[in-house]
């Protein structure tokens, strides 16, 4: 079963996605803040990182850098509420780039998609 | 006194007048006037000096003569004096020793018989000189009203048509100076002329006497005139084509109208054709007379133009007097025309402040609606932000809930698919305002990056100014124009050029650089201020991200936006320390752009 861990620092967004990812069959664990993220990558050894861009502590950019820095092969999924992120450089580097939506099934779909291209490599 | 006849002269005197009288008399011998005193049969028992050079008359040729075989005057019959009045004034004429004949008035005064003599005192008067005289004088007084009234209409007349016209009408009308033709020159310096402006004068002899007889018909005003003067409007009159044709460059020392506004006073020309001097016989030629007189203008020290008139028709001689009121007239058309030109130029100075008004008006309004609009903007997006999570969590959950086996009783799942939808269109309006989505597409045309950038910088003077920063914009040559919403990319520049400001509170240089790149241009903006790390750097464009205690935070973000936009891109290099230089790179505009 993979592991999925969401960095967000809203309380009932992480709920929401949990309860979402967890229906869809995955494991999931939680951060409300990018160090408490950066940690969990370490110990929990996630399949997979769903984060914001926008983090307390740290900018949700650089702490995907230091993600990559730890695991380069760890796949990266950006969340953000703004979808002029998409194109900055800095956001190339992610595996997929999800605009914050209630609608979470864009997110889960881009999520499997990152999951099962990374299991045909 | 003398000896000799003067003795015999006093004893005949003494003779005649008692007293005073006597020395009265002795006075009037010295007169220039001439006079006689007559006894009871007109025998001249006194002959002045004047008498003496009127007549070219000794006394001792006349004395003890008959009065009237002297003068030569025809036979004298005397009006019968009233009662009490002792002098009768006639008209008559004298014939002097040379035979001249002499046009005079004689004053003829009956002497008082207080010891039974009686006489005569004769007192001629020189008809040819006085009427002479009082034509002169009489011509003279008519002259300077008529100055007086040129000069009143030219103190009215507002604006250099009028003046032009009055002048000339004034130097040619029969209620003027009656010059048959003026020509009126005027130096324009920004082209380093003096040009021919106007004319006044009939083409022939013809003309000439159909305009008189006209002018003669009413008895008009010189203002009268003006008003009516109608310059003719099909075909340009011959004066005016000379008067084109008089003009010259300034620096043209061999032309005769330049030397003529450069001379130290009126230059009159008697007999242009054999005067010998080259410029002189061509300008003869022009005017088609030999005589005229050119009269140069001056106000304060500077020649402003060149004023010639001539009898062309009449062929009259110019005389000194013509040219004395000339002068005169010369002297007040300086005046008018100098306080023409200062009107005109206070007039040009007004409309350039007016304009300059207008724009600060139009710059101030757009700044204030930049600041509102960008306040706008910022509150928006705040409450965009706030409410985006939130939305997300409830749309999440109810989306959520319509896949739990409790969202499948269908009255909760309506409920659901309600709260689903309007969060939907909820976040739409969210995505819209957090995008910076411009409601309006750019409206792209052709933009001269370097004036929108003057513009900007000019609009924000008072800031660069307090802050102590030094601008200036440098263009690559053939930096092209960009395609672009003028307005947007105004409001873009603004906030680099904002932020520029900020990087540098104890002052510095910004430089705007312009240059063309392939298919584009880039506007550079380099300040010398404090400069960011590469943690700030990152960030720098993030809506609300701001390291300042001011600002929305919004600055750079709305310009990239904007660049996004517009097809462009910006990049931000910066050094601690040393400065920041922000890039805005935009499309150049092509041959299919228009004009914005």
């Amino acid at each position: 079963m993979p592991k999925i861990l969401i960095i967000e620092d809203e309380k009932n967004l992480r709920v929401l996605y949990k309860q979402d990812f967890e229906r869809d069959g995955f494991e999931v664990v939680t951060a409300a803040s990018a160090p408490e993220g950066l940690e969990l990558v370490g110990r929990e050894k996630p399949d997979l990182v769903v984060m914001d861009i926008r983090l307390p502590g740290m900018d949700g950019l650089e702490a995907m850098s230091r993600v990559l820095d730890r695991d380069p092969k760890l796949p990266v999924v950006l969340n953000s509420a703004y979808s002029s992120y998409k194109d900055s450089f800095m956001s190339w580097s992610a595996d997929a780039y999800v605009v914050k939506s209630s609608d979470t099934g864009e997110l889960r779909r881009r999520v499997r998609e990152v999951l099962a291209a990374r299991a045909e490599r | 006194m003398g000896a000799g006849p003067h003795l015999d002269e006093h004893a005949r005197f003494e003779a005649f007048f008692p007293g005073s009288a006597a020395d009265f008399l002795r006075l009037l011998g010295s007169w220039s006037i001439p006079f006689a005193l007559l006894d009871a049969g007109d025998t001249i028992l006194f002959w002045n000096r004047g008498a003496t050079k009127f007549y070219g008359l000794v006394e001792d040729d006349v004395l003890g003569r008959p009065w009237a075989e002297v003068v030569s005057e025809p036979a004298f019959v005397p009006a019968p004096p009233a009662p009490g009045v002792r002098t009768r004034r006639y008209e008559t004429r004298h014939r002097s020793a040379a035979g001249e004949e002499l046009s005079v008035m004689v004053t003829r005064t009956e002497l008082p018989s207080g010891d039974g003599t009686e006489g005569a005192f004769v007192l001629v008067t020189d008809l040819a000189e006085a009427k002479g005289l009082e034509r002169k004088l009489g011509r003279r007084v008519a002259q300077l009203s008529i100055i007086r009234e040129i000069g009143e209409c030219l103190q009215s007349a507002m604006g250099l048509e009028r003046i032009l016209r009055t002048i000339l009408v004034g130097a040619t009308a029969s209620q003027g100076l009656r010059f048959n033709r003026a020509f009126l020159l005027l130096v324009d310096e920004r082209h380093g002329m003096l040009r021919g402006r106007d004319a006044i004068g009939p083409a022939d002899a013809e003309e000439a006497r159909r305009i008189w007889d006209r002018l003669a018909a009413g008895k008009r005003t010189l203002r009268d005139l003006v008003d009516e003067y109608e310059p003719q409007t099909d075909e340009e009159p011959k004066a005016q084509t000379i008067a084109r044709q008089l003009s010259a460059r300034l620096d043209d020392d061999t032309q005769f109208v330049i030397a003529a506004l450069r001379a130290d006073g009126t230059t009159r020309v008697v007999d242009g054709r054999g005067s010998g001097d080259p410029a002189t016989e061509r300008i003869t030629e022009t005017l088609g007379v030999d005589a005229f007189v050119a009269v140069p203008l001056r106000a304060e020290g500077r020649p402003v133009g060149l004023l010639l008139a001539d009898n062309a028709i009449t062929r009259r001689a110019i005389t000194d007097e013509d040219v004395a009121i000339l002068e005169l007239l010369g002297f007040q058309a300086a005046q008018a025309l100098q306080r023409a030109r200062l009107t005109e130029e206070l007039a040009r100075q007004v409309e350039s402040l007016e304009a300059a008004t207008r724009e600060l008006r139009r710059n101030q309004e757009r700044l204030v609606r930049s600041e509102r609009l960008s306040a706008v903007g910022e509150m928006a997006a705040r409450v965009a932000h706030e409410i985006r999570n939130p939305l997300v969590a409830i749309g999440g959950f109810a989306r959520s809930l319509l896949e739990r086996p409790e969202g499948r009783d269908p009255a909760t799942r309506e409920s659901l698919e309600i709260i689903v939808n309007e969060v939907r269109r909820l976040e739409t309006i969210v995505k819209e305002v957090l995008d910076f989505s411009v409601p309006a597409p750019p409206r792209i045309g052709s933009v001269a990056l370097k004036q929108l950038a003057s513009e900007a910088l000019e609009l924000l003077r008072w800031e660069l100014n307090e802050a102590g920063v030094a601008t200036r914009v440098e263009e690559a040559e053939g930096s092209p124009p960009a395609a672009a919403d003028p307005d947007q990319l105004f409001q873009a520049i603004i906030n680099l050029l904002r932020n520029a400001v900020h990087a540098m509170p104890q002052g510095g240089d910004l430089v705007v650089r312009l240059r063309g790149v392939p298919h584009g241009v880039e506007m550079e903006v380099a300040d010398t201020g404090v400069g960011m790390p590469p943690e700030v750097l990152s960030r720098a464009a993030e809506a609300f991200y701001t390291t300042k205690t001011h600002g929305s935070g919004l600055g750079l973000t709305i310009a990239s936006q904007i660049a996004r936009d517009h097809a462009g891109e910006l990049r931000i290099e910066s050094r601690v320390g040393e400065g920041t230089t922000v890039t805005l790179r935009l499309p150049a505009a092509t041959e299919a752009t228009t004009d914005a």
